[in-house]
């Protein structure tokens, strides 16, 4: 992988991250705004992957006995990262559509732009 | 060109593609499909990365349960029967677009002049083998990621309790009339049906209904709905 | 080695008993009451090792968790802020909680408690993101727990959503550090960043990635990029859970800025151009700075004109948050003793008021501020007690708060921050105004009823804790400051850099 592979995916989860921001301020129904609130993180985890296939931090920090098993161990720990930030995405989802669904009980609406009892 | 940027440049361009159709699309069913294809190609990338492993739990979480999970959602909470956002209004969304737009803009121009401004290094020691899962696994059970593994766990186990609390319906027979009426705020709503054992709970909800003025607020409503549990508590024992 | 994790344990093992009790006495309604008690002994249980290692000085998990001073202290805060929060909860059951989910709303608590201690407890950037999601996802359930309420799961709604979105920027600037470094823990990332050249190469994604993941974090604090959520989930909560967001909540919050801007970030000098070193304390200061000024004058002059009261107090929350971000920006050597200080001042201030709001509004049906008229003649004693909490939010001299405020504004001006000084004495006094709104009712409104009110023990309880606090610490504020400073060094927290800074 050369800089500006890099550089490429870089600019593609900023991308990501922007638009999945842009959607989640924008959309009206909660469920596509948790789905956006999603693509922000998916931008999160490209990022973790790619950046750990360059060790820019060097080889020393990873207490390891050997250099030359810093690269394999800075991508499983990008790759690892990336993992724990998809099961917490998966748990904010469920407790959105829970809460969803207990919202949607008392008012009948999906929508965020109705959400708007609480005022003063 | 090489193959690994040409397929990069498709992978991103269903990415973005699917992202952009999600925020064009009027129907809020397409809005999923649109961002299931992005999972998709997302997940692409990771294999891309050499993280097959991770591309794996993305379709699986992603493409499979988020997007199903989401389907559900919508189909549970339909908008008057029609699933599309208003026709009258569809680009005005919920906040003003236009500081949505100048917000995102803004942060994109930050993060373009940030990564584009940086000379990034290639470590000698880097590598772009793909990690086996099994490394993964050894990691996560190494000292130091151990104890971050015992905490997704209780995470994972707060959302589903809190799902479990959060969406259950629990008092569909004698709240269901309460809630009516606190979102109507006027007449009190009788609930379709009865159930025989719950027909005491009832009466007492009607009475506590009937005697009150009916231009007044939600703040009974509590009252009466610890009354109604009341009930049905001693109903049942 | 000592079992430095016993806290946490004991804290988790409580959680799980109390969910597993309350499955087993679901049909119960006086069992599920004690689910409340058990929860408040596993509480005061856990308060047992956290005293005991007062004084430890020690890493476990490999570097993962770390046990020093400032984690003990905010232990203690997030400790006993649940403790309190758990008796108003027990007696505020009826407050539109289904009964049946007496075992989970107490279960949920315990578990948001444990987010936030595992907050102070990490060294490790990917366990202070797992604490604060733990300790998210627990108060996005707890803010809708009044099910049958509409404001309860609007609330709940627009806390997930937000904080979800906080979350993601979070990860984000996560993701770029980690990736950088090349390792997760908070030191490790600091000291990568103090290598010779990093700074001068990655010094631009360092420093979106700084404000990324404070950004995230100052959205637990309610302050100002992140506090629109404030009002809206404080009002629509059950009481007791508005009071955890306000107290624990923000005091877990607290703990992950101090340990990711002071562990990571704030120590890295490098050299910029030949000749010119630069730190980034220095460098991000002007936008801390903005932020907490920002925090100051939003929360107060939105509190003017809130009629509710729960809704009143978020925006004062946000005001408070500001105060408690001015040591950031303005470092000095005291900086986290004055945060922790503060912090229990306004816990105890702020426990003790939503004790009485939840009795109150419980008994008007209403938090609106005409709810309070009369109080005086109603229930003197806990007037008394409200007028000292007041006091001390204000920070009216010779009350905590005020020796809390004193002491942050010492370090502001030790700082050289002297707007930030000033904006703090000005936004005060503008406080005055909605702190004495609340007064006036207490005090000089007739009330509609004359009935006294009476408070239940728990209730009581808390007020009768929170007066005897905020009066040992408006009484003798030098001996709690010097027990604080010997008891929780908070230097401690960078054994780790002696020698190598």
């Amino acid at each position: 992988m050369t800089p500006s592979e890099l550089m490429q995916y870089l600019l593609f989860s900023a991308m990501l991250f922007v638009l999945g921001l842009f959607g989640a301020l924008t959309r009206r129904n909660t469920v596509i705004v948790l789905l956006s609130i999603e693509l922000m993180l998916n931008a999160a985890n490209i990022n973790l992957v790619a950046l750990s296939r360059f060790l820019p931090g060097g080889a020393e920090n990873a207490r390891l006995p050997h250099p030359s098993l810093a690269g394999d161990f800075s991508a499983t720990l990008g790759q690892t990262v990336a993992l724990f930030t998809i099961a917490v995405a998966a748990a904010e989802v469920a407790v959105g559509l829970a809460a969803l669904i207990a919202f949607y009980r008392l008012k009948a609406s999906p929508n965020v732009d109705e959400m708007d009892s609480l005022k003063r | 060109m090489s193959g690994g940027t040409l397929a990069f440049f498709i992978l991103a361009a269903f990415g973005l593609g699917g992202v952009t159709t999600m925020l064009t699309a009027r129907r809020v069913i397409h809005m999923v499909l649109a961002l299931s294809l992005s999972f998709l190609a997302i997940a692409g990338l990771y294999v891309l990365l050499g993280a097959d492993f991770l591309g794996v739990v993305q379709i699986i979480v992603y493409t499979g349960a988020i997007t199903i999970l989401a389907v559900f959602g919508i189909m549970l909470t339909p908008h008057g029967g029609l699933e599309t956002e208003p026709k009258s209004a569809p680009r005005q969304g919920r906040r003003m677009p236009l500081v949505a737009f100048l917000l995102a803009a803004g942060l994109f121009a930050v993060l373009f002049w940030a990564v584009a401004g940086t000379r990034f290094a290639r470590s000698p020691f880097a590598s772009d083998e793909p990690v086996d899962a099994a490394a993964i696994g050894g990691l996560l059970l190494s000292s130091r990621y151990l104890l971050p593994f015992e905490v997704i766990s209780v995470v994972l186990l707060v959302a589903l309790i809190g799902a479990i609390v959060l969406a259950k319906d629990d008092a569909s027979d004698t709240a269901g009339s309460v809630q009516a009426e606190e979102h109507a705020g006027t007449s009190p709503a009788e609930p379709p049906t009865v159930r025989a054992d719950n027909a005491e709970a009832h009466r007492a909800d009607r009475t506590a209904a009937s005697a009150r003025d009916t231009g007044e607020s939600g703040q009974h409503v509590e009252k009466e709905a610890q009354l109604v549990g009341a009930v049905r508590e001693a109903n049942r024992e | 080695m000592n079992a430095i994790w016993l806290p946490e344990v004991i804290v988790l093992a409580g959680a799980i008993g109390t969910l597993a009790f309350g499955l087993a006495a679901r049909r119960s309604k006086a069992m599920s009451d004690l689910a409340m008690t058990l929860a408040l002994i596993t509480v005061v249980v856990a308060l047992l090792p956290t005293v005991g290692l007062i004084g430890t000085v020690e890493e476990g998990f490999a570097g993962a968790f770390r046990i020093d001073g400032l984690t003990l202290a905010f232990h203690l805060l997030i400790l006993i802020g649940t403790g309190l929060v758990l008796l108003i909860a027990r007696d505020g059951r009826s407050d539109g909680v289904p009964p049946q989910y007496l075992a989970e709303y107490a279960a949920l608590l315990l578990f948001a408690a444990l987010g936030g201690m595992l907050i102070a407890a990490a060294a490790d950037l990917l366990l202070l993101f797992l604490g604060l999601e733990l300790l998210s996802i627990s108060s996005y359930v707890l803010v809708g727990l009044k099910k049958t309420h509409l404001g309860s799961t609007e609330a709940a709604m627009k806390y997930v959503l937000t904080g979800a979105t906080a979350t993601a920027v979070f990860a984000f600037g996560m993701s770029y550090a980690i990736g950088l470094t090349g390792t997760t823990d908070v030191y490790q990332i600091g000291q990568t960043m103090a290598d010779a050249g990093f700074m001068a190469r990655y010094g631009r994604l360092l420093f979106v990635a700084f404000f990324f993941l404070i950004v995230g974090a100052f959205y637990k604090l309610a302050s100002v990029p992140f506090y629109m959520w404030a009002p809206d989930v404080y009002q629509g909560a059950p009481t007791a859970v508005t009071a955890f967001l306000a107290t624990v909540s923000k005091a877990s919050g607290m703990a992950l800025v101090v340990r990711l801007f002071l562990g990571s970030f704030a120590w890295v000098a490098w050299e910029a151009q030949p000749n010119v070193i630069k730190n980034f304390w220095s460098e991000s200061t002007p936008y801390i700075a903005a932020l907490s000024a920002l925090s100051m004058i939003v929360g107060n002059v939105l509190a003017l004109k809130a009629r509710d009261v729960k809704r009143m107090f978020a925006y004062s929350s946000v005001a408070h948050a500001g105060y408690l971000i001015i040591p950031l920006a303005a470092v000095n050597p005291m900086m986290i003793d004055q945060i922790v200080f503060y912090l229990l001042a306004y816990l105890l201030a702020n426990v003790g008021i939503f004790a009485v709001i939840d009795q109150v509004g419980r008994d008007r049906g209403s938090y609106d501020l005409s709810a309070f008229s009369g109080l005086y003649h109603r229930a003197p004693l806990v007037a008394w007690a409200l007028l000292l909490f007041f006091l001390s939010l204000a920070g009216i001299p010779l009350t905590m708060g005020f020796f809390g405020k004193l002491n942050i504004l010492l370090g502001a001006v030790w700082g050289g921050h002297f707007v930030l000084a000033g904006l703090l004495v000005v936004t005060s006094v503008i406080s005055y105004v909605y702190y004495f709104a609340v007064l006036k009712q207490v005090f000089m409104r007739p009330g509609t009823t004359e009935r006294p009110l009476a408070f239940s023990f728990g209730t009581a309880t808390v007020i009768a804790l929170a007066v005897l606090g905020t009066l040992l610490g408006s009484l003798f504020p030098g001996e709690v400051m010097r027990t604080m400073q010997q008891a929780f060094d908070a230097v401690q927290m960078f054994g780790i850099y002696q020698g190598r800074l």
